[in-house]
This record gives C-alpha cells, structure tokens and sequence, in this order.
C-alpha cells in the first residue's frame, strides 16, 4: 500500500470543526480554490466554507486501481502521483493547471474531453463521504470497483455544487494509462460535414479517446474535429492509418505536442478573457440549431465529448441566455438567473433535499 | 365481494389484467431467491405508463404497498412481493420506444428484456453493454432497481453506467423526468442516485439508454490450474501489467465439473482452478494486447491453455461459464448464491477463508466469479428437506458476507440487498449512514409502500421457506451470475 496518510488527528479535529460550523450556521457556500469562480454566486449573508484546508491523499494502492483523497486536494497533485504508476484519472478533470481541487471536481461535474471514452467522474467515484445539512458525517459507497449496497450516493453528489452536503473525501477507480497517444485534426468547410464525421467515428468500432468539434475562427473558416486515439505504441500507427480512411487529416499531433493540444483543451485555454464559459448538456442532433445562432451572435463555442456538450464563451446577454435552458456558467461572472441551480427542483430532487439538508444551509 | 381497493384497480384494468385468485397469484409469490415466498392480494398487468401511474396512485391513496416486478429473475428477493400488498408486472410494457443508431441512445420502456435491445442495436453495429447471466429473461426495469453487473463490468461498468434518463413515478403518484439523452448532466445526478434503489424510489416508466459501438474483435482464453490460488494470482498479475480486458472470470473445480456435466463447454475437468480471459475491442491494439497477455499466462505457469479459435468457441466458453450455476444446482436441490466484493488484491486470501470455513462447516461451496472486479459468486449448497440444513447454510453464507466487510469490500457487488442482505447493509455502513438513508426513503416515500421491507429493514419479513429451484431456472433458461 502506497499510502500518503493525512495525519489524521487533525483532519479529524478538522472534519469535526466542520461539523459544529455546519449546525451552528445558517447559511453555508462550499468553496474549493474557486477555479471555476462562475459557480460562486452571490452568498450575502452565508458563512463560506473553503475546502483546501483538507487536502491529502488518504490511500493509494497502485495494484488495487483505488485512490481515496481528501476533497481539498489539487488535482494536479493527484494526476502527478497516479502518473507515477501508470494510472490515470480517464475523464479528463478539467483547470488542473489552475488549481481545481478535487472536492470541487465531484461537486461541479468537470470532466473534460476524455470523458467519450470509459465515462465520467459519476462512473470513477466509487465512495464518497460528506458533512450533510445536520452536521453528520456520512458515508456512501465503498472502497471497490465493484458494489451495489446501498444508496449510490457518490453519483448523487457529482454535479451537487455544494448544495447537498459538504464533500470531503472520496474514492476512485483509475485506469492504467495508455502507454502513447495521438491526434488527428481534421478540418471541414462545412457543419454539417464534420458533424456527420464525427458520429460515424463516433458510432465505429475505432477505439477513441476523446473527439472535439472546434469551430475555427467562430466557424468562418470552417470547423475541425480533434480526435485522440491511445493505447500500446506498437499498434498506434496502424489503427492512426485507419483513422486517416475516415477523416481528411490536416494535422497530425503525437508525444508532446499531442500532450500540449489535449492540456491546453482541459485548461479551458481558448475561452480565456471572453467573459463567461457556460457548459450545456446537449446531443449531437442540437450542434446544427446552436452553431448557427453562435455564429450570428459571433459568440465562441467547442463541442465536447462527441457532441454530449456544449462550451459556450461570451460576454452576457440577457436574451441569449433566456434560450439556453439547462445551462451552467463555469467561469466568468454570473449571467444565468439564479445561475441555474437550484433552477426549479422535480419532485425526486426536492425531496432529496429536503432528506439530506431539510434546513436549506447550503446554498 | 370486491375489497374497495380492488374494486379500485377494476376501474383501471380489464379483469383479464388483474389477478387476485390464487391460481394466478402464486407464479407471482417468489423470484430468483426462492427461500422467501409470500403471496401478494392481486397482481396487475399494465400496458401503459399511465396505467401504472393510476395504479400507484391507487395504492398511495389506499396506503397499500406495491411491488413493481419484471420478469422475477432477483436473487436477493427485490421483487418478492409485500405482505397485504400488490405487484405490479411491468413485462407487457416491452417496447423499445425510440433507437438512435446516430446519437447511439435506446429509450425503452422497463418490461424490455434485457437482450432484445443487444438484438436490437447489433444491426447498427452497437451494443448495450450490462450483460447480467439472466440476460436472456431479465427485463431493464429490473436491471434499473437492482444496477445489475454481469461479466463484463470490468471495463464498462454496471447498469448505471449505461442508464442517461428516466422517467419515473414516485411512490406518491408524482411523475419526474431525471436526466437526459446527453451523457453529461449539469445537475446532481439523480439518475445515478435511482438506479439501484432497489423499488424504494418508485417505478421507472421511460428509460434512455447508452448505447456503445461493438468491439470490432474478441480475443477469449481460457487456462486451468493446479490451485485456486495460481488462477488469482495470474488475474493480479494481468491487472498490475496495465492491461484492462473486458472480463476476466475465475471457477472451481466443483463449478467446472459442474457445467461441463450440463453444456460441454470443454472446461478441463481436472483443473483446480479455471481462468477466462476475453480482450475486446480495435483488432490491432487487441493483437498487441494479447502478446502481452499470452506473456503473462504463460509466466503464471498453466498446465492448460487455449484461445477460442471463432465465435463459435467463444461463445462454447461463456455458455459453460454463464451456466455454471443453474448447473451446480444439479449437484445440490439447494443453493444459496451470494455476491460479496473483495479488495482484488486480496481474493487469494479470500477463497482459501471460504474454503476453510466449508470445510468446518462441512458444507459445500462451489465457487464462480467476476475475478477482475474482486466480486465473488460463492455457491452455498443445501438440502432444503433436511430439517435445519438451510439455517446452517444461512450461517455459513454470513460467515462470508462477514469476511467480505472485514476485508473492506461490500456484502453486494451486483445482486443487490433485498430481502437476502438487509441484515448485513447496517454492518456495511455507520449507524449514521443508515439514518440518512432512512431520512432519503421517507422523504421520497413518507407512507412506506415502495417496495417497502427491502433494503433497509423498515417491513414485514415473509416467512422463510424450505426453498427449491426458481421454475425457469429448472428448465435451464436462467441462471443465477
């Protein structure tokens, strides 16, 4: 067992302070290294709660393919330590490189480009515990790749954003990682083309990490699809011959270079200094009507993940956003009403609500 | 006479769909954990989400509890029915509503047996991937309540993993739509939080699945040894080297015995322990693959090797593998199977304490399991007629789902607790996560008629019974994973 120990007296008088802070406080804002600052709306009135003071690998068992972290922990931490091993988180956390703690990953959903491939964070997170609206300590799930005991509470908090319950340590499954990659850009003069492109790669039995749908110069210039591949070395040429029969290949990208472009992507680096960065959940069918109503409003915008999500990079406009619908500002200040969430609640989630924080503290 | 609440179902359903006389009842009595059995007052068969949404309300304003049930293939007793309460059969709610070969998704209605949408999206080239061993009967509805496993976990996961959206009807007769088509999800993920509540939540009505591209190839060993342990040590080895197969299984020599006595799948009838290893996925990483892991095997030194040479071998391979316990069940007239999650590094350990506690119970156990994902199948076998043979039995399979805890696993890897397991869930958990999964069940369900009793021990427990066979499992067309 490669175990880093947090010395655990004190985050155990840690975690405890927490819980009094939970039961005597009113209103509670959860914040990380506010990496992603477009899920910090106004908390007038709430005490904030920051989780970096909790930060540490709890176990790490390279042979197990099992992490468990504290939920202040970078990242960047974790990905250097899995790398060591071989390991890696597969869906791609996004910022890493600007601090993203762990705790705030789980909370806000951010898995970037390599989430096509094996899933999400709600596929890794194994266990979870967490501080909940009364001030208990509670576990959900385990330290196993594999179990069915129980609520699945870890799923539950992916994409919580600190509104069920405070999240300070959690379990993942890892991947080995392929031991190389590549990329292939491929550029189309049209939409509909690329889109078509990247549902047939999407649909074929190639094995691919990750596929991006980038409009170049906010489509003008046409748009290109960056589509990864990984695996063993020896193998990599050949099914990158393969790729090259379905797309017209303008660039090729391998070692570094590849590193840098799937980084850069993960850092959210293109949609620096253009106001917010607001994530939608969409499917491939949607591209076409959303791509056309960018281009006329000349607002920047990726397609992620096979065409599952939407990035859209603009300075605000109060109409624009009225359409979006199901729509959350990762960076940037705040333009969605109430941004998003707790947008109207259904049924099922306000009474998980109501169970785990019947008082409505955070917020 | 006609109970009101009858009288109440009559207006929602033809009498040919509501079944409250013995004879029609008592296929409805057990599932796939046949030592519990208790009869239901009536039995409804809806065609439609809207008749299931009336039902249930029916039942909210009646206070009676309900039970929604597919094609009873649960092995922890999930859809055993509920002491004065109603089931409600999903089966002839067997749809597949919408396929998207483009966007790769499936919505379907829960009475969709589980294969039929594989059928389905093969001729697109795609796959739904959960293939829990009753695949051939299991309905989705139920895979949903219980986020059923099955071989091939170990490089895409369970049920969950595979589900995008439901639409659901909460045991209060409200009706909530969770999640959607896209595979991401800017809000909690309540379709995650659903599956696998065992019916507390209510009743899936709509359910979009993922679906994913075939692999292009399959490459399926299979190698015997000497001693259970070398085959676990062989599967450490694959999972250390970096290699990630599809599936990698693991049985006994009772077991191999066993299923070469029904399906003549080739097992070698000698060998102590038997490893199956299937590679998936692009033909020439595959092939690099499988040099690396005919490396290893050979390394971990098996008197027996062979590669299934088509498709037609491979699937001579899982039919062996997959029917290895309805087949044990011809050794014994009674089994229990369970379904405990071991640290994988520590399933060596695990199988010699199973061992030995047979031993000292002097009570069989033929032992088949997911050795990639540490979740063990270990088959207790009984004589249900011998007075107390089943209590001993009982005590035994605690013996081990106590070991799955000490060894920090989980008492379920894909089963589910149900009736089988309620007791050991607050051995699992602290008594404050207990409480809060007590605070989430009556908040979502305050009058406690979902499926009430399984899970958490909040019901009426059904009288044991001197067990037997589930009826399709006699006739070989399920089998217990």
């Amino acid at each position: 067992m490669n175990s880093l120990v947090a010395p655990d007296t004190k985050v155990n008088e840690r975690i405890c302070e927490l819980q009094e802070l939970v039961r005597t406080s009113r209103k509670l804002h959860i914040v990380g290294s506010k990496s992603k600052d477009g899920f910090h709306h106004s908390s007038d009135g709430a005490t904030t709660i920051s989780t970096p003071s909790l930060s540490g690998v709890v176990s790490y068992d390279p042979l197990e393919f099992v992490v468990t972290l504290l939920g202040g922990t970078r990242v960047l931490e974790v990905v250097e330590l899995l790398e060591k091993h071989g390991q890696y988180l597969p869906f791609d956390p996004l910022l890493v490189d600007r601090g993203a703690t762990i705790g705030g990953t789980v909370a806000s959903n951010a898995a970037g480009p390599g989430r096509f491939r094996f899933g999400g964070i709600r596929d890794f997170l194994l266990g979870i515990r967490f501080i909940d609206g009364r001030g208990n300590c509670i576990r959900g799930g385990g330290q196993v790749v594999k179990n069915a005991a129980g609520f699945d509470y870890p799923k539950l908090m992916v994409g919580s954003r600190g509104t069920l319950g405070l999240l300070y340590e959690m379990t993942f499954k890892v991947f080995p990682k392929p031991e190389s990659y590549a990329t292939i850009v491929a550029t189309f003069s049209k939409l509909d083309e690329a889109v078509a492109s990247m549902n047939k790669l999407a649909s074929s039995p190639l094995d691919i990490e990750a596929i991006e749908l980038i409009p170049i110069e906010m489509g003008s210039r046409g748009y290109e699809l960056a589509i990864r591949i990984g695996g063993i070395a020896s193998a990599l040429m050949n099914r990158l011959n393969r790729l090259q029969k379905f797309v017209p290949v303008s660039m090729l990208l391998q070692d570094h270079d590849d590193w840098r472009y799937w980084r850069a992507a993960t850092n959210l680096e293109w949609a620096r200094d253009k106001g917010s960065l607001v994530k939608l959940p969409i499917t491939p069918n949607a591209i076409a009507a959303m791509d056309k109503q960018c281009s006329k409003l000349l607002i920047d915008r990726r397609y992620s993940v096979g065409g599952n999500v939407a990035w859209i990079a603009t300075v605000w406009n109060d109409q624009w956003s009225q359409q979006l619908g199901d729509a959350q500002t990762f960076l940037g200040p705040l333009p969605i009403e109430d941004n998003g969430y707790p947008r109207e609640l259904g049924p099922f989630g306000r009474a998980i609500k109501y169970a785990l924080d019947p008082e409505s503290k955070f917020i | 006479m006609l109970s009101p609440f009858i009288a109440k179902l009559s207006e929602i359903y033809p009498d040919a769909r509501l079944l409250t006389h013995d004879a029609g009842l008592v296929s409805y009595e057990s599932d796939g954990l046949t030592a519990f059995r208790e009869k239901p007052i009536a039995v409804v068969l809806p065609e439609s989400a809207d008749e299931v949404i009336r039902t249930v309300r029916c039942c909210f304003d009646s206070h009676v509890p309900f039970v929604a049930r597919g094609n009873g293939t649960s092995l922890s007793g999930g859809s055993l029915p509920v002491k004065n309460g109603i089931v409600i059969s999903m089966n002839r709610m067997n749809r597949i509503l919408r396929l998207d070969p483009v966007q790769r998704l499936a919505v379907v209605e829960p009475g969709v047996i589980n294969l039929n949408v594989t059928k389905a999206a093969a001729s697109h080239g795609l796959l739904y991937a959960p293939d829990p061993s009753s695949q051939s009967v299991c309905t989705i509805g139920g895979n949903i309540a219980f986020n059923s496993g099955g071989a091939h976990c170990l490089k895409y996961g369970m049920t969950s993993n595979h589900v995008l959206g439901l639409k659901i009807v909460l045991p209060n007769g409200t009706v909530d739509t969770l999640g959607g088509e896209s595979l991401e999800s800017i809000h909690p993920d309540y379709v995650g939080m659903f599956v696998g509540s065992e019916g507390l939540f209510g009743i899936a009505l709509e359910i979009t699945l993922r679906l994913i591209p075939k692999p292009e190839v399959y490459r399926t060993v299979m190698c015997a040894y000497r001693s259970l342990k070398a085959a676990g040590d062989a599967v450490s080895k694959i999972i250390a080297s970096g290699l990630l197969p599809g599936a990698m299984e693991i049985m006994d020599n009772l077991s191999i015995q066993a299923a070469e006595a029904a399906v003549h799948p080739g097992y070698p009838l000698d060998a102590a322990g038997l490893l199956i290893v299937e590679l998936e996925g692009e033909a020439s990483q595959v092939d690099e693959e499988f040099k690396r892991l005919h490396g290893l095997i050979e390394a971990s030194n098996p008197y027996f090797f062979k590669e299934a040479k088509d498709a037609f071998e491979r699937q001579q391979i899982w039919k062996g593998r997959k029917s290895a316990f309805s087949a044990v069940g011809r050794l014994s007239p009674d089994f229990i199977v369970q379904d405990g999650v071991v640290p994988r590094g520590r399933l060596g350990e695990a199988l010699e304490e199973i061992q030995r506690l047979s031993k000292q119970h002097g009570i069989r156990v033929a032992n088949v399991f997911h050795a990639g994902d540490g979740n063990l199948h270990p088959l207790i076998l009984y004589d249900g007629k011998q007075k107390g043979a089943l209590h001993h039995a009982e005590l035994l399979a605690a013996e081990i789902i106590e070991l799955c805890i000490r060894f920090g696993g989980s008492i379920t890897g894909e089963h589910g607790v149900g009736m089988e397991k309620r007791t050991y869930l607050p051995k699992m958990y602290q008594p404050s996560d207990m409480e809060s999964m007590f605070q989430v069940r009556r908040a979502i369900d305050p009058t406690n008629i979902a499926n009430p009793g399984k899970m958490l021990m909040d019901g009426d427990a059904p009288a044991l019974t001197t067990s037997g066979m589930h009826p399709l499992e006699k006739a070989g067309v399920i089998s217990r994973e």
